[in-house]
């Protein structure tokens, strides 16, 4: 027996070391949360495992093919993925865009060339699906657009549009709709994302944030004079700070520093599909005083949200009705550089293996995140029951109360299903274990409906039954009071 | 046990007639001590069933996340507060009220709450969201009747006017608020105190 654990010990090791960095961590060196009905997190097993810090050395291949140093990203701000798992970084400082693979070769630069496609300090990237890169040239002024080899096709400057002369046109972030026209980002403007048709041509401002108005401001309203309202500061709508068009048309936008519509899922009319969705989380382990200030924020093909919370340093992915699945990562402190430990986090993206990229500006790289089993379940659970496919949905869900029965969306799942089902019963119990008190009550609406069907013989009767006793009681109270009348006198 | 029976009987007639009741309460010793008692002890027990039996629906977290100790202090900190600062504002400002008297009268004012709130509970199960506007009136219903109770309760044991007793009543709550002040910063000092005695005998006694 001794003799042959000596040879197996060594195998296993070989092994677990084979399969990866997911396989040799049990727990990932940073916190990871689920979110109870009350908004509270608590803490779960790892959803996301740390891959690795990408970007802050990078390769070349050259002529003969062999692999030699480039320059790392320095001060990253934007990152793309595209269909095709390519990632496209908006290099601030070295004024450039790469798109590299995953392991941090460089497949195409973009901007590095002399006069008209050179690049100055570019916020934002986008690549369309047919592989034209859109570069929100922030200190040019301008969107850069590029062919997939880098070559440079043209540009789209300030509109001469009335409605902007007061406005800085220094684009940050760039994407494009279905119909090819383009949202663009501004620095610093109040006004909302700025739409232009592909001629260039100003369409308008879309989505612009309300001012938030404080029970102080509203006084000040009442109290001060017209001028002295001009002047107050505080007044002004919070600018957006990203937005994302969806593979399902809805445009996603967020926001940093408010206190509601952190997170917002436009339709084309602009209205917000998460109005009335409180996007906070609360809890003891993370300084949410500040509240939560989405920097950045990207959309599956399915719909999930990802983003994340500038204040605590959580990554947080929410599900298509904007309710939080899980939460992970922390916040830098020290010089302890972690992969998960976000310094200054800027910008989020995800691939088509759901793995999740974060630029941070202080490690100068690009944090990169694996999904656990854990998570991958989640997410096909939450993607099969969004599609309506309940019956394959629910040993998912059943699944994920074995691994931790405090997972609360997975009652919610299950919930739906046994309502979908017909199973009324089933249905309430798990509501009730979710805390959701509106959807337990439409399960025990359809409950009370077959209930009173099944006696409705019984009910009448009864009421039959109480109609006679009173008419008995009434009648015999009647006789007794005349008895007494008649004894009186 | 003849005369306690009496005495709870007595509840009907301070629900229904509670001018009369409260007055026949105070001057010709319809209640004691004992009867009052058992109906704070009732509304005690009405608080526990009322979480225990109301629907999930308009109830969401049950008796989870409290425990009988915790409502028991809940319900008498409040009820004994009320009392004693009407018993204080009552001895400044001609009040008839005796302690004793108010004790009593506080229990019965309690009556609407003890009769109906586990009815309404059991009720509240054949409700659906829906329906959420039926158990909101009726639990206004209670709420209110309580309040008239407590004012009539006031008023009549106090022996004040009309709006004397509403005066009163403000000047009650406002020693309310005060005690819990008082209370507080009483607790506070002899928190202070405490830690400093212990630091000064570490100090001079040098013991750890």
């Amino acid at each position: 027996m001794g003799r042959k654990s000596i040879i197996i010990i060594p195998i296993l090791v070989l092994v677990s070391m084979l399969a990866g960095a997911g396989a040799v961590f049990a727990q990932a060196p940073y916190p990871s949360y689920g979110i109870g009905p009350d908004k509270h997190l608590f803490r779960i097993q790892t959803p996301y495992m740390p891959v690795r810090v990408l970007g802050t050395k990078l390769y070349e291949k050259n002529e003969t093919g062999m692999l030699t140093d480039a320059s790392g990203l320095n001060n990253p701000n934007d990152i793309f993925i595209d269909g095709s798992d390519s990632i496209y970084v908006a290099d601030n400082y070295n004024n450039r865009v790469v798109k590299i693979n995953d392991e941090g070769l460089i497949l195409q630069q973009f901007g590095t060339g002399e006069g008209k496609q050179k690049l100055k300090a570019p916020e934002g990237v986008y690549a369309s699906d047919n592989g034209d890169v859109y570069v929100a040239d922030t200190g040019n002024q301008r969107i850069a657009v590029y062919s997939a080899d880098g070559h440079w096709l043209k540009e789209y400057k300030k509109p001469g549009d009335v409605s902007l002369k007061n406005v800085m046109f220094a684009p940050i972030r760039v994407s494009l709709d279905a119909r090819g026209f383009l949202f663009v980002v501004l620095k610093g403007s109040n006004q909302g994302i700025a739409v232009l048709s592909p001629e260039g041509k100003f369409q308008g401002f879309f989505g612009r944030n309300k001012t938030e108005m404080t029970l102080i401001d509203k006084l000040k309203r009442k109290l001060y004079t017209q001028e002295q309202v001009e002047t107050s500061s505080n007044q002004e709508a919070a600018s957006v700070s990203d937005l994302f068009i969806g593979s399902d048309h809805y445009i996603y936008t967020c926001t940093l520093n408010v206190t509601e519509g952190q997170i917002k899922k436009l339709n084309t009319k602009g209205e917000d599909l998460f109005k009335d969705v409180d996007m906070k989380v609360s809890s003891r382990f993370i300084d949410a005083s500040g509240g939560l200030s989405i920097g950045d924020i990207t959309v599956d093909s399915n719909g999930i949200i990802y983003s994340f919370d500038r204040n605590s340093g959580l990554v947080l992915v929410y599900d298509n009705d904007g309710q939080v699945l899980a939460a992970f990562g922390t916040k830098l402190t020290g010089n302890n550089y972690i992969i998960g430990s976000f310094g200054v986090p800027v910008s989020i993206a995800v691939n088509s293996k759901g793995m999740i990229y974060v630029a941070d500006q202080t490690y100068n790289g690009i944090h990169v995140f694996k999904p656990t089993e854990f998570m991958n379940k989640v997410l096909t659970a939450t993607n099969l029951y969004n599609n309506g496919d309940y019956a394959k949905a629910k040993p998912y869900w059943e699944d994920l109360l074995k691994r931790n029965v405090f997972y609360y969306k997975a009652h919610l799942g299950l919930g739906g299903i046994y309502y979908e089902n017909e199973q009324w019963a089933k249905s309430m119990e798990e509501m009730k274990i979710a805390e959701n008190q509106q959807l337990f009550s439409d399960a025990y609406w359809q409950l009370r409906v077959i209930w009173i069907q099944r006696n409705l013989n019984a009910i009448a009767a009864s009421f039959v039954l109480l109609a006679v006793i009173f008419y008995l009681l009434n009648k015999w109270k009647r006789g007794k009071l005349k008895r007494m009348k008649e004894e009186q006198p | 046990m003849r005369e306690l029976m009496n005495q709870l009987k007595y509840s009907w007639k301070v629900l229904l007639h509670p001018i009369d009741g409260y007055y026949e309460l105070q001057y010709q010793g319809k209640g004691s001590i004992l009867s009052a008692s058992i109906l704070f002890a009732a509304f005690y027990v009405c608080e526990i069933a009322v979480k225990a039996l109301t629907s999930f629906i308009f109830n969401l977290s049950g008796l989870k996340g409290t425990s009988p100790l915790q409502l028991l202090v809940y319900t008498a900190v409040p009820l004994f507060i009320w009392m004693l600062s009407n018993y204080l504002v009552g001895a400044i400002t001609n009040g008839q009220g005796s302690f004793k008297s108010l004790y009593i009268s506080t229990a019965y004012a309690l009556l609407p709450y003890i009769i109906l709130s586990i009815p309404l509970a059991l009720l509240s199960n054949a409700l659906t969201d829906a329906e959420h506007s039926i158990y909101s009136f009726f639990h206004f219903v209670i709420m209110a009747w309580v309040v008239v109770m407590f004012y009539l309760q006031v008023k009549e044991t106090q022996g004040y006017e009309i709006f004397e007793a509403l005066k009163n009543i403000l000047l009650v709550l406002f020693a309310a608020v005060l005690i819990v002040v008082f209370a507080v910063a009483l607790y506070g000092i002899c928190l202070q105190s405490y830690s400093f005695l212990i630091e000064f005998f570490r100090e001079v006694l040098a013991f750890d």
